[in-house]
């Protein structure tokens, strides 16, 4: 069988599921809460028997997409940096969506690999992007380097890519909010 | 009654595009001091029709907004699409920023202006800033708003801002830019 290359299809639908499925190929939080809509969870299936991806289960099923089971092996625990407040409100949002802060950045994690890796997609604008969003390239480079010359055209970019913008050092701009305090108050 | 003068320079199209995916461009007039906009950012503007151009024509038009005009600024007016010539939007800011000093000496009262920037844009930027100039960014500004209870909170705007762009950045980020075949689709 040719192992599956990230399509999944699983989960019983009928009951709230609130745990994390750990599967030996594969790591999937379920969150089911709402019926799935029947001709999508057949199409699903059936296109996933023809590629010959794995099906966990086909009786009314979800899919989803996931890292490729064929890479996907035993789980590591990470340690980052990250910073307190950043912390607290992806803690906050993660809730919302009533999920984990641990499958929100495994999910962010997959689709930044996909996007980098995938064969499909092309990933020269990407790159480009992300460089820019980690502060290793210059907007003027940038602006080149893409032959863009709006900004506007940059913010859909980066919006697109799911980047955030470079941002300033926080106590850089916290002196600026000081300042403009001070200068129209002047 | 005030002694000096301050004003809110917006040298390039940078903070109205966000301001205007927010959907928030009148906090511009929030600090209550005035708003100009350096006529290059205008120029920008008007030189290819994009989801927020006309929002923000019709947002400085309704509001009196004051348009600095620059000697290259006036030339890229002229000519339109046909305008081309390297790093105008920064000429046009030193041309601006030389303006608001001499008619500071003119005046002869102190004269302050704080010069809105996106984050990216404020590291790379290069030209001269005289003593009664202040960068500051559109996030700093937001902050200020936030400490003055204008708004609710500043990343709520910049949050609001990435969503609406979303909702428009596929366009763009999936085809290259116009006239670079070498820069592949994300």
């Amino acid at each position: 069988m040719t192992m599956a290359t990230g399509l999944f299809v699983i989960a019983p639908v009928e009951r709230r599921c609130r745990r994390q499925v750990r599967y030996p190929n594969g790591v999937i939080d379920m969150r089911v809460r709402a019926q799935p809509n029947e001709n999508a969870i057949r199409e699903a299936t059936l296109t996933a028997e023809r590629t010959h991806e794995l099906v966990l289960h086909t009786n009314m099923c979800y899919k989803y997409s996931s890292w490729n089971s064929h890479k996907a092996g035993p789980m590591s625990n990470i340690t980052f940096a990250i910073d307190d407040d950043l912390l607290r409100k992806s803690k906050v949002a993660a809730a919302q969506m009533d999920t984990s802060l641990n499958a929100i950045v495994r999910t962010l994690l997959v689709g930044f690999v996909e996007s980098v890796g995938g064969k499909v997609q092309q990933p020269e604008n990407y790159r480009k992007l992300l460089d820019f969003s980690l502060g290793k390239v210059t907007y003027r480079s940038l602006m080149k380097d893409l032959n863009i010359d709006s900004d506007e055209s940059l913010f859909l970019m980066m919006c697109g890519a799911g980047l955030p913008m470079p941002r300033l050092a926080e106590e850089e701009t916290q002196q600026m909010v000081d300042l403009i305090g001070k200068v129209i108050s002047a | 009654m005030r002694e000096s003068v301050c004003e809110l320079v917006v040298p390039d199209a940078g903070p109205l595009i966000t301001l205007a995916y927010a959907d928030r461009l009148d906090l511009l007039l929030g600090l209550g001091v005035e708003v100009v906009v350096v006529d290059m950012a205008k120029v920008e503007l008007t030189r290819h029709p994009t989801p927020t151009s006309e929002k923000i024509l019709a947002f400085l038009a309704g509001n009196n907004v004051r348009v600095i005009e620059t000697e290259i600024g006036k030339e890229a007016m002229t000519q339109g699409s046909a305008f081309k010539k390297r790093h105008a939007g920064e000429r046009a800011i030193q041309d601006a920023l030389f303006e608001f000093s001499d008619e500071s000496e003119r005046q002869g009262k102190p004269r302050y202006a704080l010069l809105l920037f996106e984050e990216h844009k404020i590291s790379g930027a290069s030209f001269v800033l005289p003593d009664n100039v202040y960068v500051i960014s559109t996030m700093a500004f937001l902050r200020k708003l936030e400490e003055m209870c204008i708004i609710e909170s500043a990343m709520d705007v910049r949050d609001a801002a990435v969503k609406a762009g979303r909702e428009f950045s596929q366009l763009d980020v999936s085809h290259p830019p116009r006239g670079n075949p070498a820069t592949k689709p994300l």
